[in-house]
């Protein structure tokens, strides 16, 4: 390893701390702290890859470039236990009863689906980006329905697995990767008709044990920091595509598993001082990475869909709405900083009762709330399953994800205007401390009197890391890109309804059953 | 002896007001009042305190007396904030009279 690794292992639990330190739990507790979260992760025999070096499975979550991806996840155990979001971050099992975290619930309400939105937007208030947790939760909710209408139709037996798999995760508190998206190779290419199989996930062989199977997951966020991977095609399949509708769950170290750690445009910053990281604590997204599977086993318990060509476009489209329902939550949490960041730095710099300044900062709130609009509704608008699981309104839940990947670039845009334009010419922290010319930069970079340079420095280093970079692609192809969520708009709206409502108010009279056309 | 109040908060995920800080204000006022976890089996009182006026927080099984705090409001009633500490330990002495009773 390059350079000093320190995981932040009480993941900076004094932010947290509550003041009513007798507020603790009775209960029955099964659910992990963020510490135990993160011992637990030591125990692994995993293979991870970075700038092409196998790190030693014990120090993964060390490493400089990763550490901040594990102390962000880990407050998704650690909020669980804490009075003041506990209400948030905890659910009831419908399969024990017992005290769950919500990340590993089926939701059983609206109410449910909606605790959801807020409870991503509250954990991104704090971590200020990605806590990865959610699109295992996302898996495990869109298996489930699933899977039951798979066995109504088919007579097989995979929703009991499921539901086993599940009581397994709850009982454990363990947190579990979403892998969904293939590398697809040649776009214009069924997975069968690809020059190399691997480019999807496909089962090889199978036998009275199990399964074996073999390809990649590509954009693995929270792979290298996760107990096990749910694999779930990653897209509708056909029949010829068999061996491609397949989903089970891996653990993220089993024999034939290895991942390579993907780069960030902040990656030198990890391993210098903390200033220059904006974000040193809990990093940057949510740390993506290529999931290798060499001819990886699976045993029978684990298979949830193994050749059910017709289910697998269910499969993607309920987890994909689940996952886009997250991002009015999330990325309305992540602006709430980005927002807060702006108006800092418009107090350090002696501008912010400018008229305009005010104009900015209230757009910026109206573009977040409106993403955080989106995801109410779609859970708002939640129906229930034949499972008995509750899933979102998938029209609106696409909608709310397209509006992320418009408009916090138009939030980080305005943020960038009100920070000003230190905020790419920053000299580096290294610069503030040395002894020679830290006085000019502590000296000119200054704003107004009573604010330390170093602390409108911290700002905008928040700011230029949150507002740019891996932070803003991510929102634009994170739960798929602009083009995914249009495609669902023709299939999910009734464009017919809309020409007949204008040809009535037109005083058009339709000619018999003919429809517009 | 003190009167026991088990305390909800909802999350606070979008909030008008701080929970925990609304609850140090709130010792502050009444030092004879102990605040503990809504979960302790031991409580007079059960204070629920929403972060806003969608006022989500769960509401648990409790067969005694409940406050309700949502935002700036006190069982639906809205006060400014500075009021609110004062209003809700009000509201705690009436329900503390009422037990008495």
């Amino acid at each position: 390893m390059a350079c000093t690794a320190i995981l932040i292992c009480g993941i900076g639990l004094a932010l947290i701390t509550f003041h009513l330190r007798e507020l603790t739990f009775k209960g029955e507790m099964i659910m992990k702290t963020g510490k135990e979260y993160i011992e637990s992760l030591r125990n692994r025999n995993i293979k991870v890859y970075v700038k092409g070096q196998l790190l030693n499975s014990e120090e993964v979550i060390d490493h400089p470039f990763i550490r901040g991806h594990v102390n962000s996840a880990a407050m998704t155990f650690e909020l669980a236990h804490d009075p003041a979001t506990e209400d948030l971050v905890s659910a009831i099992s419908h399969l024990t009863g017992k005290k769950i975290n919500r990340f590993t619930h089926i939701h059983q309400s609206r109410e449910d689906l909606i605790k959801k939105v807020k409870m991503l937007r509250m954990i991104s208030q704090k971590t200020g980006t990605c806590y990865q947790r959610c699109v295992g939760f996302d898996a495990i909710n869109a298996l489930y329905s699933t899977t039951f209408e798979m066995d109504m139709k088919l007579g097989t037996s995979y929703h009991e697995r499921m539901k086993k798999y599940i009581e397994y995760m709850q009982d454990n508190d363990i947190m579990v990767a979403g892998a969904m998206t293939d590398p697809k190779g040649d776009r214009s290419l069924r997975p069968g008709q690809q020059a190399d199989p691997d480019m999807f996930v496909h089962v090889v062989e199978r036998n009275d044990q199990g399964i074996v199977v073999r390809g990649a997951k590509a954009h693995m966020t929270g792979m290298v920091n996760s107990h096990e991977m749910l694999i779930m095609p990653t897209m509708g399949m056909i029949a010829e595509d068999k061996d491609y509708a397949v989903s089970c769950a891996i653990p993220v170290d089993a024999p034939g598993v290895l991942h390579i750690f993907g780069r960030q445009t902040n990656d030198d910053r990890k391993c210098e001082g903390e200033i220059d990281q904006g974000n040193a604590q809990f990093g940057i997204v949510g740390g993506e990475c290529l999931t290798v599977l060499e001819n990886v086993f699976v045993p029978w318990e684990k298979v949830f869909m193994c050749g059910e060509t017709d289910f697998a476009g269910m499969l993607v489209e309920r987890f994909a709405s689940y996952h886009r329902q997250n991002y009015g939550g999330c990325k309305g949490g992540v602006s709430d900083i980005v927002i807060g960041a702006a108006a800092v730095m418009a107090d350090y710099s002696g501008y912010a009762k400018a008229a305009h300044i005010k104009d900015k900062i209230n757009e910026m709130i109206h573009l977040a709330e409106t993403l955080y609009a989106c995801s109410i509704a779609c859970s708002a608008e939640g129906k229930q399953t034949a499972s008995g699981s509750y899933f979102v309104d998938p029209l609106l839940a696409n909608v709310g994800k397209h509006n992320v990947t418009r408009l916090i670039y138009d939030i980080d845009r305005i943020a960038q205007d009100i920070g000003g334009g230190l905020t790419a010419t920053l000299p580096s922290e290294s610069d503030l401390k040395n002894p020679d010319i830290g006085k000019y930069v502590e000296k000119y970079f200054k704003g107004v009197a009573s604010v330390p340079t170093e602390d409108r420095m911290r700002m905008a280093r928040l700011l230029e890391n949150m507002t740019g970079g891996t932070a803003l692609i991510e929102s634009m192809h994170g739960a798929g890109s602009p083009q995914a969520q249009k495609v669902m708009y023709s299939k999910l709206s009734n464009l017919d309804h809309k020409k007949r409502c204008a040809m009535a108010i037109a005083g058009i009279k339709p000619k018999g059953d003919e429809k517009a056309q | 002896m003190k009167t026991i109040i088990g305390v909800k908060f909802c999350g606070h995920c979008n909030p008008l007001i701080e929970g925990p800080e609304v609850i140090e204000n709130l010792k502050k006022l009444g030092p004879d009042l102990e605040f503990l976890s809504w979960e302790e089996q031991q409580k007079d009182i059960l204070l629920i305190i929403s972060g806003c006026t969608a006022d989500c927080a769960t509401r648990p099984q409790f067969k005694g007396p409940v406050i309700n705090v949502s935002g700036s409001s006190v069982e639906r009633i809205q006060y400014s904030l500075s009021e609110l500490p004062s209003q809700i330990l009000r509201t705690i002495r009436e329900k503390e009279a009422v037990c008495l009773d």
